[in-house]
């Protein structure tokens, strides 16, 4: 059992973890490609993979905000 | 980062002959040293001389003895059997007046740690009312544990400790403000404590993924590489790796086993390595990079770092020494040798400035006289050093490091000489410094005034230059023409120092070009060069996709002024073409070259 306030609280942080972790990671990886031991092909795959995770990410934004407003919007206060 | 290694055998080869030509060196200087006639300044001279050479050779020595043992030996087999249980654990990131956003990513990637047992606490030391604020926010955001204390002592050692006393989990894991984990930090680090009871800390690389800001940043990433890549590798062979403070996992048992950590010492990770050695503990270097960090982006900062570092160390070194005279055989003779290398080596400082002095000397004065016949001098000496460098950077290139960025690394090390040379008096007086955080952002350029050793150094090998090159006019001896090689190598590392600080200064150009128009069109197309130096970002509009290594036109149209500054640059990253409100638009990254600076700095900066 959670209430509104607590679950909406928690949306937020999950929205706050997919807006910073995959750019965060993203950097960090990235700037320890040119030490690695991968081919130019497979770091261009790696960069290209955060892109798209980049977008997964985004439609996951999206997802929490839209279920956040509808918890805003219903009267349920206990779930 | 990937155990890479080519070609060992040659490597191990190599080494043993470099250490047969330091011994053949040193025998062949003593023996000039010895038979050579000189006044009494030379005699002084000659024993400091001799003393800074076997100093830096020793320290020679203990490294490629590492690079030596690292390309012998494999690596411990590590018997992990996957966890049944999962003990837990404690992961504690101290802090005080951290900005919000390098403190809000690290708890966020801690929160995202894949664990089932794990406890977060911020040690939230700041007096600031806003921190502490912040620090309260962010902990209720991320489910942390807020540790506070009422009395300030032993800086970060010190609330660690007050903070394990009321801990009960199994690890403690240490996180410094700015270093962030990856996800399964947890899960590949705790099995290998958990396999061996006697293990007291598994340490962790520390990479400083901000190392494209500036040059700083990048040159000291690059040290660190060398630390991590060899010398720690080295020491985990020995069993003398050394807690280096963060991306650490402690058996906590083990760590108030030796009462907690050593709050005397402004290293406190350092001084706490060897009483749990001599306790018997073990400890282990895990070589793969699990964290990400930041470096510091100014000299300002770094010079802190670095002397906050030396005087620790070599603080520490006393007690080694004290330690070492009581206890000969608490630990095994490796052992010692690599805790004599770590806490003596900030003493380099002294050693490289009395070599940096004695060419100067000998170009005004004559003095030091007893220089080798060049002959027998070239037939000792540059074997040993071509052979030096040239294992140091192949070495280096099996783990993907190139002689441009190691050497920027070299670069900043020798412009810090003076802060080791001053940090370690301190250390050896016993002088307790302050614990010092590390500015993590904002570089800016320090004033010349402040940089005052370096620059006198400089300025005075300059004079040396010309005086010596005068002076080979006139008299056409081989030895000054020698020693000016020498001034002008030094002087030439020297001029480091603008380097670092001018460059610097550029990191602050980022945030404001954002602020102003820009564009660009291509004017040629070119492949990435490599190492392309970084990195001042901007977003255009264009009608052409570009790639990595184009050749660009820019333009900076500051608000509000109607100097416009045009200059080319290389694209170092750029986005696909994309629709952005019907127009075409790359966004990149590129650089603005130095001839540019003090203008947009005067348009920009006001």
């Amino acid at each position: 059992m959670i209430n509104r306030k607590k679950l909406t609280d928690k949306i937020d942080t999950l929205i706050g973890l997919e807006k910073e972790l995959v750019p965060l990671f993203s950097k960090h990886i990235t700037s320890s490609l040119p030490f690695s031991s991968l081919s130019e092909s497979d770091r261009y795959l790696i960069m290209e993979e955060f892109k798209k995770r980049v977008n997964i990410q985004k439609k996951h934004v999206d997802i929490l905000t839209r279920i956040k407003k509808d918890l805003m919007k219903g009267k349920k206060d206990v779930y | 980062m990937d155990d890479v290694r080519i070609k060992p055998g040659i490597i191990r080869g190599l080494t043993i002959l470099l250490f047969v030509f330091i011994v053949n060196y040193f025998l062949a200087r003593a023996v000039f040293i010895y038979y050579a006639q000189y006044s009494l300044v030379d005699k002084y001279f000659s024993i400091f001389f001799f003393l800074s050479e076997i100093f830096v050779m020793f320290h020679a020595f203990g490294y490629f003895s590492n690079v030596y043992r690292r390309n012998r030996e494999t690596p411990d087999k590590l018997y992990i059997k996957p966890l049944k249980e999962y003990p837990d654990a404690a992961i504690l990131i101290p802090a005080r007046h951290e900005p919000k956003e390098i403190l809000e990513n690290t708890l966020i990637c801690c929160y995202n740690l894949n664990y089932p047992d794990k406890a977060i606490y911020l040690l939230d030391d700041s007096s600031d009312e806003k921190y502490k604020n912040e620090a309260e926010e962010l902990c209720r955001k991320y489910e942390c544990n807020l540790f506070r204390r009422k009395e300030r002592h032993g800086a970060k050692a010190g609330i660690i400790n007050d903070c394990i006393k009321g801990l009960r989990q199994k690890y403690i894991v240490i996180f410094d403000v700015d270093q962030n984990p990856l996800p399964d930090f947890l899960l590949k680090l705790i099995p290998i404590v958990e396999a061996d009871p006697k293990l007291a800390f598994v340490q962790t690389p520390q990479f400083y993924s901000n190392l494209q800001n500036n040059a700083v940043s990048f040159a000291s990433n690059m040290q660190q590489a060398v630390f991590y890549e060899y010398v720690c590798e080295g020491k985990g062979t020995k069993q003398a790796m050394i807690c280096c403070g963060t991306n650490v996992v402690i058996r906590r048992e083990a760590l108030l086993d030796v009462g907690g950590l050593d709050e005397s010492s402004v290293t406190e990770d350092f001084a706490t390595s060897i009483k749990l050695h001599m306790k018997g503990w073990r400890s282990r270097y895990h070589g793969h990079v699990y964290t990400f960090g930041m470096g510091p982006e100014e000299l300002g900062s770094y010079f802190k770092q670095q002397n906050r570092w030396a005087m620790g160390n070599v603080g520490v070194f006393r007690k080694i020494i004290g330690k070492f005279l009581r206890h000969p055989f608490a630990l095994k003779p490796a052992q010692w040798f690599e805790y004599m290398i770590t806490g003596s080596y900030y003493l380099i400082g002294w050693a490289y400035l009395f070599l940096l002095l004695c060419p100067i000397t000998y170009i005004f004065f004559n003095i030091p006289s007893f220089f080798m016949d060049p002959v027998v001098y070239g037939f000792t000496f540059l074997p040993y050093l071509f052979l030096s460098l040239g294992i140091f950077y192949s070495s280096m290139a099996s783990y993907h490091y190139g002689i441009r960025e190691l050497f920027k690394g070299q670069l900043l090390s020798f412009i810090t000489l003076p802060v080791y040379a001053r940090a370690s008096l301190c250390g050896l007086a016993g002088i307790k410094g302050r614990f010092q955080v590390t500015a993590k952002s904002g570089a800016r350029r320090i004033s010349y005034f402040k940089l005052w050793p370096q620059i006198l150094i400089w300025a005075i090998s300059l004079t040396a230059i010309a005086w010596g090159i005068n002076r080979f006019i006139y008299e056409r001896t081989p030895a000054i023409m020698l020693n000016v090689v020498w001034v002008a190598y030094h002087f030439m590392l020297l001029s480091g120092i603008f380097y670092f600080n001018e460059e610097q200064a550029r990191g602050r150009y980022k945030k404001l070009l954002k602020k102003s128009l820009f564009e660009y069109k291509i004017i040629e197309d070119h492949a990435s060069q490599e190492g392309a130096e970084p990195v001042v970002i901007f977003g255009v509009l264009l009608n052409q996709d570009i790639t990595e290594g184009t050749l660009i036109m820019c333009k900076v149209v500051p608000p509000g002024n109607k100097d416009d500054i045009i200059f080319d640059a290389r694209v170092l990253e750029s986005s696909k073409l994309i629709m952005r409100k019907g127009y075409h638009t790359t966004i990149g990254v590129t650089k603005i070259p130095e001839i540019d600076k003090t203008k947009l700095e005067r348009l920009l900066v006001r």
